[in-house]
């Protein structure tokens, strides 16, 4: 009986003394918080070398051992935080959704650049403001009665047995619902418009369009020229040859042809010693370069007995006899060079 | 048509193995498992009988189906008819269930169909898809060998042959497209997810976290590619839900299925070391319920998945790749380069690419937790808690080991939403678990209970 008194003697200003360390930290915390959203996630540690996380963690902790202390809600009253956590959770929640669905369904960055706001950030206030929402907690009914209307009343026998938990949740997984359903639409959206507009292409055009034009043809128009069991030197790996320079990719379409990756200015390998028999003559797919490579490839001169190429308007051309470089300088044309045995 | 054929015939054989191993399923688990269960089953055969030089054709595919589905069927000696009468039982149910759940389900059944709509009708298309996993099938096809060929090619035996046998197996029945399986599974996923939850809650409730899967975006973009990341994620999955039924209904017979599930995700992804999650949960729950030979029932189904494909990467690419050598050497690498700095790189990194990726999921699941918890309700004390912060744990030690050794390994963020994309169902099944989720099923469709 005695060490019971004694247990109960600690408890009680111990709970107290949590819940006010707790309203401490979650005060730093949801200002922290807050900062981070407006200025940017990350400015405390920026400028005073001082994490977030920490703190938050300290929050959840506090929370979770006043919880423990309090489990039987005797020792406090903290209506006031219950209230103050209810209309904040509320305000995260409308906040988070209106900014997430503005910065899906309009452009990224949109948020930040209007509001100066970084919508993914408001995660932080939102679950802050559910941990004084929980300190708070009660068996709380969410809307009492507003007078004798029978609406009134029936929406209120629909919550009658909603704790305030439940509808913070509730609202929480609409707004997911809702963000999924957006990032879905826009995920599938230009998919379907093409497949409506174009249901019966075949699928030859329909890998067109989703490997870009330029490369396709590209490769059809190898194959059409290279025999299956040829081995074929390809451009070296990087920008502007992504497709028709990565080895692993190419061979998907030329296949049972096999590659072996060539270097800008020079072939990098013996012809014969590898077998190779065809060299690609590729412009390249993109605009954009990176290495310090330049559009045109190869750069180097090929002893072959043909070149078969064609330009941006789909004209053919042959020409018999080596390959060099200096006649295709700048040139925008895709081809095969056939090496000379 | 031949397609549908070879489907259908696979789907045979995993509706037996099924029945085998799991004979009181509901009639969506059977569904769904018949087709989970037999394209990666029957697969993982065609694999093992190919080492053996078997070479994959047209008629030995349906051989070897045959040969099983006659093989189960001795086995289980089955009482004709009964499949018919579940499956009829289970529309006529459908026809009965209330109006709201009756739109529930065809929305479900919507983004499905959008799947696969789409999966139909384009034809494989992604990087690492074209790169990989279908080449490797078109040099199936046409060569009959995978094993006797591998080293013709590099990057070519790097990932098992889950997903590129199943293409292979399309293009020898004259299929043009096999981008449909994915869209299949995704289907299957689904039905077993919202079948196994019905057990822990209400129709509507399961039926509503149902919906919330299968509108995740990153899944339901992954079931219209060619990735392996969704059959890894829906096998897994699974796994851990069979893992926390059999510890909460003390079935062995999930704990069999547990084993085989979370091994045929390593047939579909083997570079992920998530499998251990499943072990060291189980390791606990046997030392604490004393129940010692509950691993052993778990890691017999599990590692004869596994090990055969192991073996071959040993063989390919030397001892590093063996299970036990990379255990050791994670455990080392762990003790002797352990860096707080890295960790908080390391915690960051996963915060910044894979947290923040959960959106609005992530906080919902860690407040129903917490509130679970405080409750002292059963959901604040689920098994299913502990198997989800175990694979926590395996994330972040797996990424700080991974650091390591990879010098870019931050540059590559999709990677890793990618690799944690398990979690989201794991959430959502222990959400759609919970009191508070029933109570806000029954407030969407104005329901007092």
């Amino acid at each position: 009986m005695k060490r019971i008194r004694r247990n109960k003697a600690f408890i009680k200003p111990a709970t107290i003394l949590i819940k006010y360390l707790f309203y401490f930290v979650w005060g730093i915390a949801f200002l922290m918080s807050i900062t981070e959203a407006i200025i940017y996630p990350g400015v405390f540690m920026t400028n005073l070398n001082v994490s977030v996380y920490p703190v938050y963690g300290v929050v959840f902790f506090l929370l979770v051992l006043f919880k423990v202390l309090n489990f039987n809600e005797r020792y406090t009253n903290s209506y006031l935080a219950f209230s103050f956590g209810k209309l904040l959770s509320l305000l995260s929640v409308i906040g988070y959704l209106f900014f997430s669905i503005m910065e899906l369904l309009i452009y990224p960055n949109y948020v930040f650049s209007t509001f100066h706001l970084h919508p993914n950030a408001l995660i932080w206030p939102l679950g802050l403001s559910t941990a004084l929402l929980i300190v708070g907690y009660r068996e709380q009914r969410l809307i009492a009665p507003l007078g004798r209307s029978k609406k009134i009343e029936e929406i209120h026998d629909y919550f009658k047995e909603l704790h305030y938990i439940s509808f913070v949740i509730f609202i929480a997984l609409i707004i997911m619902f809702f963000v999924n359903t957006s990032t879905n639409l826009k995920n599938f959206l230009s998919d379907f418009k093409f497949m409506i507009r174009n249901p019966s292409i075949s699928m030859e055009e329909r890998l067109r369009k989703k490997v870009t034009p330029i490369f396709y043809d590209y490769v059809v128009f190898v194959n059409k020229y290279v025999p299956e069991d040829a081995k074929i030197l390809i451009p070296p790996q990087g920008f502007p040859w992504p497709q028709s320079g990565n080895y692993g990719y190419i061979r998907y379409f030329i296949y049972p042809r096999e590659g072996t990756s060539g270097k800008e200015y020079e072939p990098g390998i013996d012809y014969k010693s590898k077998g190779i028999s065809y060299v690609l003559l590729s412009w390249g797919e993109t605009e954009s370069t990176e290495y310090g490579y330049t559009h045109g490839w190869p750069k180097f001169d090929v002893p072959a007995e043909w070149v078969v190429f064609y330009d941006e308007s789909g004209r053919i051309f042959t020409k018999d006899g080596d390959y060099h470089y200096k006649d295709f300088v700048n040139k925008k044309v895709w081809g095969v060079i056939k090496i000379k045995t | 048509m031949q397609v549908l054929i070879i489907i259908l015939l696979i789907c045979w054989f995993g509706h037996l193995a099924s029945s085998l191993i799991n004979p009181d399923a509901e009639m969506l688990e059977h569904l769904g498992f018949s087709y989970l269960l037999g394209t990666g089953l029957f697969t993982f055969i065609l694999f093992v009988l190919s080492l053996f030089g078997m070479k994959i054709t047209g008629p030995s595919i349906l051989v070897v189906a045959a040969g099983f589905i006659y093989f189960l069927k001795a086995t289980l000696r089955r009482k004709r008819g009964n499949f018919r009468h579940k499956f009829l039982s289970l529309i006529r149910s459908f026809s009965n269930f209330p109006f709201g759940e009756k739109t529930l389900t065809i929305v479900i059944a919507g983004f499905i169909l959008m799947s696969l709509l789409s999966t139909l009708y384009w034809p494989v298309n992604e990087w690492d898809a074209l790169a990989l996993y279908d080449f490797r099938a078109k040099v199936i096809t046409r060569t009959g060998y995978f094993v006797q060929v591998a080293s013709n090619y590099s990057y070519f035996a790097h990932y098992p042959l889950l997903t590129s046998l199943l293409h292979a197996i399309v293009y020898i029945f004259n299929g043009h497209n096999p981008q449909f399986v994915y869209s299949m599974q995704f289907l299957s996923f689904v039905m077993i997810f919202g079948a196994s939850l019905r057990r822990f809650t209400t129709r509507r409730a399961s039926l509503l976290a149902t919906l919330l899967v299968v509108s995740t975006p990153i899944l339901l973009k992954h079931s219209t590619i060619s990735y392996t990341n969704l059959p890894y994620t829906i096998y897994f999955v699974l796994g851990m839900i069979y893992l926390f039924l059999s510890m909460e209904k003390q079935k062995k017979r999930y704990l069999i299925l547990s084993g085989l599930m979370v091994g045929l995700s390593t047939w579909a992804r083997d570079v992920e070391p998530f499998w251990l999650a499943g072990l060291i949960v189980l390791v606990v729950y046997a030392v604490w319920k004393r129940k010692y030979f509950y691993p052993f029932i778990y890691s017999v189904p599990f590692f004869a998945i596994q090990l055969p494909w192991r073996f071959l990467m040993v063989k390919f690419f030397g001892k590093a790749r063996g299970v036990a050598n990379q255990l050791s050497g994670a455990a080392v690498e762990l003790v002797q380069k352990l860096d707080p700095d890295r960790i908080k790189e390391i915690l960051s990194f996963v915060y910044s690419s894979v947290i923040i990726s959960w959106g609005i999921l992530f906080p919902i699941f860690i407040t129903i937790a917490v509130v679970s918890f405080v409750q002292k309700s059963k959901a604040g004390r689920s098994t299913l808690l502990l198997i989800i912060a175990a694979n926590f744990v395996i994330l972040i030690v797996g990424t700080y080991l991974f650091s390591l050794n990879y010098p870019g390994w931050d540059h590559i963020p999709d990677s890793a939403r990618r690799m944690a994309m398990f979690f989201s169902p794991l959430f959502i099944f222990y959400i759609g678990s919970t009191d508070i989720f029933a109570r806000i099923a029954n407030m969407m469709f104005f329901r007092k209970r």
